[in-house]
């Protein structure tokens, strides 16, 4: 096997779109991590990634070159880690609610530990300080209580309602 | 049952603030159970406290306040039942508990996040038999026990000779009792060590207000004031919370002894003020629990 040329490795998405990346850039995802160190022989065939669509796919991969950079840079790391900041932020900015549940499922099949926890916080900002219904659909839970059993969960912390901001969905 | 996935959810609902997840609990009984159960609030403790999040400064003027660590300029008044009454002393906290001393017979528990007030159960003082006795000073202390997890508050009550208003307080008789969240009882402590006659004197204590206990390692400390024309110099007493049984800690090697000693706790860790007749202050702390050597 020859090293001087970065080893290229071939993901298939669910809608049939195919993406080559760098082996380094492939190595974020621990889903393919661990495929690669369960068959050190496989070949160069694609891998198929049933839960991932192409969309989500090109923002995980512009997500991991992006980082994959900025820790190559090292040593200036307050810059870095402010520019990582900026480029979290704006990703969350531009995901609606629908979309960021999307990514975080993508992102969590395929394993990749720092990019859900930016994602988690992200939905955990979001979902602070709104109702208990904005919630519901933004995960899609179903509630399985009865009035009179909801309304009694409620009154037990009553001062909890207070202050939520009006649901913007 | 929702499309995202339960650790997913559980990771995304422990960067919440308690007030958000109060009122999550409403969203099903599945998430409710997530919220409600011990497993989930201990690692939403833990994280609070690793990141630094949910912080509160507890201040106290007429009434109690608490200000968001994060934006200082807003102080709320806590709320909670019996706050009309002014004078309760917070004489502890831990986890976010605080310990109140409404009077001498009515303390509580509050936990500002969740509003949840419990009173402790009454217990009397018992002065010892015999002697006509008066209760005096009382040390109180909070904190939490690690191994079982459970809360204890400790009270000890100094007995005064009511005949005797000189006294210089070296024969004092205390009482010591624990109280225990698990049990929602007190239980009285009879393994006294000797040195816990020292542990009062008039002016140390009602000027400084130091009867409240420190806590640092499972231990509630307090100083014991020196007593020149007996010997014993600053004393640093512990009482273990784990096994209620008090210990005598070590202190720094100070090449001067001339100080006055206090006790505070550094991020957990225990610490000695040592105060040179108010010209110099050295701060030590301990880094191995229990361990002389380790004071740096």
């Amino acid at each position: 096997m020859s090293t001087t040329v970065p080893k290229k490795i071939t993901l298939r998405t669910a809608d049939n779109h195919e993406f080559e990346v760098d082996e380094a850039v492939a190595m974020e995802l621990g889903t393919v991590k661990t495929f690669f160190d369960e068959n050190p022989d496989a070949t160069d065939e694609p891998i198929p990634l049933p839960n991932v669509s192409s969309k989500c796919l090109s923002t995980i991969i512009e997500y991991c070159k992006f980082h994959l950079s900025l820790r190559a840079r090292g040593n200036d790391s307050s810059s870095a880690e402010e520019e990582g900041k900026v480029y979290d932020e704006e990703l969350i900015k531009t995901h609606d609610n629908e979309s960021l549940v999307e990514l975080i499922l993508a992102v969590n099949y395929l394993n990749i530990k720092d990019m859900l926890d930016t994602l988690n916080q992200g939905v955990a900002d979001r979902i602070k300080n709104k109702s208990v219904e904005y919630v519901r659909r933004f995960f899609g839970i179903e509630n399985d209580y009865t009035p009179e059993e909801e309304a009694e969960i409620r009154a037990q912390y009553e001062w909890a309602f207070e202050g939520v901001d009006p649901d913007d969905d | 049952m929702s499309k995202v996935p339960m650790d997913v959810v559980t990771d995304i609902f422990n960067r919440l603030p308690v007030k958000t997840l109060l009122r999550f609990r409403s969203l099903s009984k599945p998430y409710c159970s997530l919220i409600d159960d011990p497993d989930f609030t201990n690692a939403h403790l833990d994280r609070s406290i690793k990141t630094r999040s949910n912080l509160n400064i507890i201040l106290k003027g007429l009434h109690l306040y608490s200000v968001e660590f994060d934006a200082l300029d807003n102080a709320v008044p806590i709320d909670y039942p019996l706050s009309s009454g002014a004078g309760t002393e917070a004489f502890g906290s831990c986890n976010g508990i605080l310990a109140f001393r409404l009077t001498d017979k009515n303390l509580a528990l509050y936990n500002p996040s969740t509003r949840q007030f419990r009173r402790l159960p009454v217990s009397e003082i018992d002065p010892p038999p015999g002697d006509s006795c008066k209760s005096g000073y009382i040390f109180y202390g909070f904190g939490q026990d690690v191994k079982t997890n459970d809360y204890k508050v400790v009270r000890m009550v100094q007995f005064n000779k009511s005949d005797d208003e000189d006294d210089e307080g070296i024969f004092y008789d205390y009482e010591v009792k624990v109280y225990s969240l698990k049990n929602d009882s007190w239980r009285k402590i009879t393994k006294l060590p000797p040195y816990l006659r020292f542990m009062f004197q008039f002016f140390y204590h009602l000027l400084h207000r130091r009867g409240y206990g420190v806590l640092a390692g499972g231990v509630l400390h307090w100083v014991m004031p020196p007593r020149i024309e007996l010997g014993p110099r600053n004393r640093i007493v512990g009482f273990d919370l784990g096994n209620e049984e008090f210990l005598e800690l070590p202190q720094p090697e100070c090449a001067d002894k001339n100080y006055l000693l206090d006790v505070a706790a550094l991020e957990g860790r225990l610490c000695a003020v040592c105060n040179y007749d108010q010209e110099k202050i050295d701060v030590w702390t301990m880094k191995e629990y229990g361990v002389k050597q380790s004071w740096t």
